[in-house]
């Protein structure tokens, strides 16, 4: 017997409230926001630790860092190529991703429900191949040192985008900031290539199972105290942080040696350290496990940018 | 206190003024139901929502209606994520399942039509995607889906247009085999 046809839209909100079913409980969340706030109330010394080997001089937004003898850094250290000379005040840096190829360069700045993210896209990406013709073609232009760029938004989010030479294409956006569009052209119009900025944080995979490849690395957190970094090779996401995982029904497993736990796509141990590495990812366990076992700490992240 | 909905119209238009706790003790379940049907990852779902709370507590009080600002961080943080993550998520492949286990057609066969549409979803350009979400799940205006997405109306409805015909064309009819191994 043939089913009966669906409607899309019924099997469509039928199949998302399915899926909103595997939502996590709050518990880890609810801990997280509970320890931030500890966190902040204790003396700003404990900070110290986290990067004490690291020589941090910050000037504005560029920061100049003194590397410790420390874990070899990975083939194809991911690094980002490019800095604002100018952001409005009272915003501080939280977040830096980038990877091999044309993993995209993200940098972002928070200021309460603020943000500002300054992208830089490798134009060898299908995906920004042919933005600049893309720009050339729209009404909303405007100049970026004589490059033209595109400029959207209303007078609290914006979004510039342009392509400052022939291999890149560079985006400012600016999100619940007043006079965005102003904003984010003087962004854009002191952004310039930089020395390569390393993101180093506290893990980097090690070899990695037949077909995955190592894409991105991202440390992120509104201080070091709270930083998480997390790396990514195609489907799988291995991240290294204060917060535990919810592990509600999870069945025990050996990761690194250590008893840890497993709980649908995701295994999970607590570090000696007492931070916590999860993997996670839709592939068989045993590779989330070999994931896992192969992951590089380093004891000296570079997290003293953070909040800066 | 005024709100009760979790999502939808209603939510949005009641006047919010509540502490940062009582809006993660009334809100966060949503949230995280919100951000895994957005992601199709419970995991990512969850270091997102947590990320944008831990951010909004920094600042609880400059944040002028708590609930759209916070479901727009999700939404952006997604599509950030997207981003970076779109050519390289492989969505679930339906084939090999098939492969090891054809599907059958039996009292649950409603499971597997939606285990098929997610699989559709997971295929989709993430703007798409996030568009049908608001719409479909959020229950938002295409007004209210432009605000959250930063585009305009009429774009809105073609990237909700073009989402439900790649899902219509993709659609697989359902096979009507029963595999109970039961011989004639």
């Amino acid at each position: 017997m043939s089913q009966p046809a669906r409607d899309t839209e019924t099997l469509l909100r039928d199949s998302l409230e399915r899926l909103a079913e595997r939502a996590p409980d709050g518990r880890e969340v609810r801990n997280a926001l509970v320890r931030a706030r500890q966190a902040r109330r204790r003396p700003r010394l404990a900070l110290v630790a986290v990067a004490a080997a690291v020589v941090a001089v910050t000037v504005g937004v560029s920061v100049v860092v003194t590397w410790p003898s420390r874990v070899p850094p990975a083939a194809g250290e991911p690094v980002l190529g490019y800095a604002p000379g100018w952001l409005p005040a009272g915003f501080t840096e939280q977040y830096r991703s980038a990877g091999p190829a044309t993993t995209p360069q993200v940098r972002r700045w928070f200021a309460g429900p603020s943000r500002i993210e300054l992208s830089a896209f490798s134009t060898k990406d299908p995906e920004w191949s042919a933005t600049a013709l893309r720009i050339a073609a729209l009404r909303d232009q405007v100049l970026i040192h004589g490059r033209i760029a595109m400029l959207t938004g209303s007078t609290t989010s914006a979004v510039l985008t342009w392509s400052p030479d022939e291999t890149h294409v560079l985006r400012a956006e600016v999100d619940a900031v007043p006079s965005a569009r102003a904003v984010a052209q003087r962004i854009a119009e002191d952004v310039s290539e930089s020395e390569p900025i390393p993101v180093r944080g506290e893990a980097r995979f090690g070899p990695l199972p037949a077909g995955l490849r190592e894409t991105a690395t991202t440390v992120s957190g509104m201080s070091a105290a709270e930083a998480t970094t997390t790396l990514e090779a195609g489907p799988v996401r291995a991240t290294v942080g204060a917060a535990s995982p919810g592990i509600g029904g999870s069945v025990p497993v050996m990761v690194r040696g250590v008893p840890g736990a497993a709980v649908a796509d995701l295994v999970t141990v607590r570090l000696a350290s007492g931070r916590w590495l999860t993997v996670s990812g839709k592939v068989p366990r045993a590779e989330l496990v070999a994931v896992a076992a192969a992951v590089v700490l380093d004891p000296v992240p570079d997290y003293g940018w953070l909040g800066s | 206190m005024i709100e009760t909905h979790q999502n939808g119209p209603l939510a949005r238009l009641c006047i919010v003024t509540t502490s940062f706790d009582e809006f993660v003790a009334e809100r966060l379940d949503g949230l995280l139901r919100y951000a895994t049907v957005l992601t199709d990852d419970p995991y990512l779902a969850q270091d997102i929502v947590q990320d944008v709370l831990l951010r909004a507590q920094e600042r609880w009080a400059k944040i002028d209606s708590p609930p759209t600002y916070v479901r727009r961080m999700v939404t952006n943080e997604y599509l950030s994520w997207r981003r970076r993550a779109v050519r390289r998520v492989v969505p679930s492949s339906h084939e090999v399942l098939d492969a090891i286990s054809p599907p059958a057609a039996d009292p649950s066969v409603a499971y597997d039509e939606r285990d098929e549409m997610l699989a559709r979803l997971a295929t989709l350009p993430r703007k798409q995607r996030a568009a049908l979400v608001l719409r479909y799940y959020e229950s938002y205006s295409d007004e209210e889906i432009g605000d959250v997405l930063r585009c305009a109306t009429s774009t809105v409805r073609s990237q909700i247009s073009r989402a439900l015909a790649t899902l219509r064309d993709t659609a697989r009819p359902l096979p009507t085999i029963l595999t109970t191994g039961a011989g004639e």
